[in-house]
């Protein structure tokens, strides 16, 4: 059976660095740091006032009122990328078939916990809205009800890795001919119930993230949306569309150890990422840049970089490595959709992104992480690494079209 | 990537944690004895008054690992499932150690209910006392994770979420995994308890059955229905590629022959109503797939709204031929949460081994507007695929073709 290309017509995304594909290049370029203080919510009894947040985000305009005031804030982020993914794709509208497929953790949580809170308050007037819109799965609704789309919808909710399951999702959707089109990514917006817990588990920094540095002390929450814009490559050669990048592949593995801690030899994510690359048909030599989970806590940063080391030999050492995390913080269910979308702008603007904050190198962590500011160069082909809470590994692989 | 489109899939073994009942066999009995598992809910003074409450099991039984003491309600069920259909399918230690082995959890709640106990917490006693036990549990993939460390299965690992069809697009996940050649087995299946977000949010769209007058009770395509009962429990199919189960002399006990994941237009937070465009693109795959249906398992849970739409689109889909099609749904035993769909194809499985169409439960006056033949007691199964229709507000839906083994 011929194979079916999958490449990546649109792409959209708000977060910390800004709204808008362009602003986040521009953030990504100059290692800008989007990280400053949470206003989102109370900071106060928390480690860390620090996140990377969405300022003034508010539902767009485009959608009727009666949805405006339903969306959650997951919602909203969702809704911002993905106008700007149909726009890039050129799409006015999608395909009656079109797929959507979303990656995140939260949802609609953080009104949901509005609601809670009047409730344990005794306070008697609870909003109904807050709650309605707290399951996951309810932005892969609202964007199906929006863009009246008739394809398959999925929402995947593997904590961290979400993001990049939900583009392999929709890349096998594609490849097995169940849709030529499908709108995919990552949404989660900040809550008080994942920072309180993150705070919890003492797994973020007071300062903000510092990734692979020896004085690294967790990481910084952030909130965010990447959208994409997945299609055939045959149909989008059709109907003429420019395509941004190629999906090659991913990997997915489970680490089958510990609810919250990676698997200290770094079995898994090393299994997602030659999964990744077997999926992939790429050698280690192709690949050019690594975006690194890179979260900052003691244990991802060392683990991962082992489990390069064991993928990638000798070579390791000379592919750059840098997290986009140190500047958009660590976006949960968004993540890997935002570092996709990194990986992209990489491979189109031949750069490689900074790693920000890391100034005293950890002995244990001894690859290239990019430290000097980005660095101009060639990337044709791009790894990114997406490991979650409960041991969920995905890793993708993106290429330029040729 | 070798896709594998010719593969056939297989369910070798199936484990339910369930209202009527812990294990398939008893399920399968309750179930075709018509016996539901609406019950009274202990000290309810409104509604819901009656749920469909997981009966009592101990998890030590089945959960034999130290991780058992970190776990929630929610992935003891699912984890406990899953051993039992491990324990169904034969499947040993070593095929599920090996990376070829995935697991696929549909849920939309998940662990919420002790995530509302977390926030009372934080939001009474202040954040820096929420709780670092609790907070693991929280995420939605903590009911597969836990499985995953519980069997030891380092492969594709994935929860999905798609409102009341999250156990459907599970096993649609599932089939999916195996199709492109990511894993050759896959333990798929669907977690959810009665839990105060999910419930809230019913009450608050006043879907609750007797919420708009009327008795509670549960009662799918009775035209006197008049509301959804919720549900809880668990479910977990083993599927296989039919050349791995074979290699290792597995019993098939039914195949699935395809899967159709489509939307129709709703409201996000509604049920959708009757717009043919559900008829259309189910006949439109029946067709392609050459399949004949015999019996239809179908998503309604008493609500008034999705029971009028599915009868009339599937009306639409069967025409002249509707009354020799027979039609069931299971939630008037097991009540409405968004696993059901695990549930109902487990039910659909056992439906294909047994010959046995299982009737619906607390049927008393049928809508007229039923074309299809509505099942009033467990009759014999006809020839023909068994279609499972699985509908979530908001118009998602997944729709799957079980079969006789080839």
């Amino acid at each position: 059976m011929n194979r079916r290309r999958v490449v990546i017509t649109g792409a959209g995304t708000i977060n910390a660095l800004g709204n808008g594909v362009a602003a986040f290049l521009e953030g990504l370029r100059s290692g800008r740091s989007g990280i400053g203080e949470l206003t989102a919510f109370d900071s106060r009894g928390f480690r860390t006032k620090y996140a990377a947040q969405v300022n003034d985000l508010r539902a767009p305009h485009w959608i009727p009122a009666a949805l405006r005031r339903r969306a959650s804030r997951s919602d909203m982020l969702a809704l911002h990328a993905t106008r700007e993914a149909l726009t890039t794709a050129s799409f006015p509208a999608l395909p009656d078939d079109a797929g959507i497929v979303i990656g995140a953790t939260t949802g609609g949580m953080f009104g949901g916990e509005e609601y809670f809170r009047r409730k344990f308050l005794d306070q008697a007037r609870t909003r109904r809205s807050n709650i309605l819109a707290t399951p996951v799965s309810t932005t892969v609704d609202l964007l199906a009800q929006l863009l009246e789309c008739g394809g398959p919808r999925l929402t995947v909710s593997t904590a961290c890795s979400s993001g990049a399951n939900a583009l392999g999702i929709a890349a096998d959707w594609i490849r097995t001919g169940v849709t030529p089109v499908v709108l995919c990514g990552g949404s989660d917006s900040l809550c008080r119930m994942t920072f309180s817990g993150f705070n919890a588990l003492q797994a973020l920094d007071p300062a903000p993230c510092r990734p692979f540095d020896r004085r690294r002390a967790g990481l910084t929450l952030g909130e965010g949306s990447a959208m994409f814009v997945f299609e055939d490559a045959e149909h989008a050669a059709a109907r003429g569309a420019k395509p941004l990048a190629e999906f090659l592949g991913y990997g997915i593995s489970a680490d089958a150890h510990h609810i919250t801690q990676p698997r200290p030899d770094g079995a898994g994510a090393e299994l997602a990422t030659r999964r990744a690359l077997e999926d992939s048909g790429v050698g280690i030599e192709e690949i050019d840049y690594i975006n690194a989970h890179g979260t900052a806590t003691v244990l991802n940063d060392v683990i991962e970089t082992r489990a390069l080391h064991a993928v990638f030999g000798v070579r390791a050492a000379k592919i750059p490595v840098s997290s986009t995390k140190s500047m958009i913080g660590h976006c949960l269910g968004a993540a890997g959709a935002l570092e996709a979308l990194a990986g992209i702008l990489a491979i189109r603007e031949s750069f490689v992104p900074p790693t920000i904050g890391l100034e005293e190198a950890d002995p244990e962590c001894d690859l290239d992480y990019v430290t000097e500011g980005a660095r101009s160069a060639k990337v044709r082909s791009v790894l990114s690494n997406s490991y979650g809470f409960g041991g969920n590994n995905t890793c993708i692989i993106l290429r330029a079209i040729d | 990537m070798n896709l594998r489109p010719e593969t056939e899939i297989v369910v070798t073994g199936i484990g339910i944690l369930s209202p009527i009942g812990i294990g398939a066999p008893h399920f399968w009995s309750a179930l075709t004895q018509g016996i539901s598992g609406i019950r009274p809910v202990a000290g309810a003074t409104a509604a819901p008054t009656v749920a469909a409450q997981l009966v009592d099991y101990v998890p030590r039984d089945l959960i034999r690992t130290p991780h058992l003491r970190r776990m929630d309600k929610v992935s003891r069920a699912l984890v406990a499932a899953a051993r039992l259909a491990v324990d169904d399918a034969g499947v040993g230690a070593e095929s599920l150690a090996s990376d070829r082995c995935g697991i696929v959890v549909g849920t939309v709640y998940g662990n919420l209910g002790e995530s509302a106990q977390y926030f009372q917490r934080f939001v009474t006693k202040g954040p820096a006392l929420a709780s670092p036990m609790l907070f693991p549990n929280l995420v939605l993939n903590a009911p597969a994770s836990y499985a995953a460390m519980e069997l030891g299965c380092v492969g594709p690992n994935l929860t999905v979420c798609s409102g009341e069809t999250s156990g459907e697009s599970a096993l649609a996940q599932a089939c999916m995994l195996i199709t492109t050649g990511k894993a050759d087995i896959v333990l798929a299946g669907g977690v959810d308890e009665i839990d105060d977000v999910s419930l809230e949010g019913y009450r608050g769209f006043r879907a609750l059955s007797s919420q708009r007058g009327g008795r509670e009770w549960g009662s799918p395509y009775d035209t006197r229905r008049n509301g959804v009962v919720l549900g809880e429990g668990a479910a977990v199919l083993v599927l296989e590629s039919a050349t791995h189960a074979r290699a290792r002399r597995a019993t098939a006990l039914a195949t699935i022959r395809s899967v159709l994941q489509f939307g129709v237009p709703a409201s996000t937070f509604d049920w959708p109503r009757r717009s043919g465009i559900a008829a259309t693109r189910l006949r439109a795959w029946l067709k392609r797939s050459a399949a004949k249906v015999g019996a239809v398992f179908g998503s309604a849970n008493s609500s008034r709204w999705l029971d009028t739409f599915e009868l009339a689109e599937l009306g639409d889909v069967f025409g002249e031929a509707a009354a020799s099609v027979a039609l069931t749904s299971i939630k008037g035993a097991i009540g409405e949460f968004s696993a059901a769909g695990a549930l109902t194809g487990a039910a659909a499985a056992l439906a294909v081994r047994h010959g046995t169409i299982p009737p619906l439960c607390n049927l008393e006056e049928a809508d007229p507007a039923a074309t299809l033949s509505l099942v009033q007691r467990a009759t014999p199964r006809s020839d023909g695929s068994i279609l499972q229709l699985g509908v979530a507000r908001g118009g998602g839906c997944v729709a799957l073709l079980w079969e006789t083994p080839t």
